[in-house]
């Protein structure tokens, strides 16, 4: 059984406090100080990463995190229950300069297509999804993205810390 | 970047889109960034290659009139 579990509706304003959480058990337990912005941005990306995903396929159902630690490492597994077509593991992000630049979808404020579907709207102009899982990859200690059950929709990301040993 | 406490993606994203529309006017956009926690994202992201990061706002401006 995990230590927390956070279960939110898919909308990026409950994104901050899915990191916030996140932070406060890393804290607890026992994950260096200055590795908790590591952890509060990578918990964020993967929650930002999974609301994208639900907004667009099944915004009705929650995303789950789940936060627990064994007393040697500090793990995050970030649920979503979206089709798994972004599943692929960032393959580099060398980016030459001058280079075509990667696409962001339109925000609120760009112009958008007549009859765009109304997710697309709620979702913050983003980079794909390999920018936000090449953060995590760079930040986390270990890094994985699985499917969430063998057969059904749904992907995991599974990122881990080193907890320091909590004295007394 | 000097005031900025956090950037994710999404903020990465902004920076993309701005620079875009400046450069569709024959603009640039280069940016002051001295935080190691901030530098860090644009490197592992290899935004590095596509921003302009300078220590300051004078050092920018000499680089891009160099540039010219």
């Amino acid at each position: 059984m995990a230590t927390v579990e956070v279960t939110f509706t898919p909308l990026p304003v409950h994104v901050r406090t899915a990191r916030l959480v996140a932070t406060a058990v890393a804290r607890r337990s026992g994950v260096s100080e200055s590795l908790l912005d590591e952890v509060r941005l990578a918990v964020g990306e993967a929650c930002s990463r999974a609301v994208a995903a639900h907004l667009r396929h099944c915004p009705g159902q929650p995303i789950r995190v789940a936060l627990s630690d064994d007393g040697e490492r500090f793990e995050v597994v970030v649920t979503d229950a979206a089709p798994g077509s972004e599943r692929d593991l960032p393959a580099g992000l060398d980016l030459p300069a001058g280079a075509d630049l990667p696409g962001t979808t339109p925000g609120p404020g760009e112009a958008s297509l007549p009859g765009q579907a109304v997710a697309d709207r709620l979702i913050p102009p983003r980079l794909p999804d390999g920018v936000g899982l090449a953060v995590i990859a760079g930040l986390a200690d270990d890094f994985r993205i699985a499917a969430a059950t063998p057969a059904g929709p749904g992907t995991s990301v599974t990122m881990s810390w080193k907890c320091r040993a909590v004295l007394g | 970047m000097e005031k900025v406490e956090f950037l994710d993606s999404t903020g990465l994203g902004v920076l993309v889109g701005g620079l875009k529309r400046v450069r569709a006017h024959d603009g640039s956009l280069d940016l002051v960034c001295t935080q190691e926690r901030i530098l860090k994202i644009f490197r592992i992201t290899g935004l590095t290659k596509v921003f302009g990061i300078h220590d300051s706002v004078d050092q920018a401006i000499s680089a891009r009139k160099a540039e010219k």
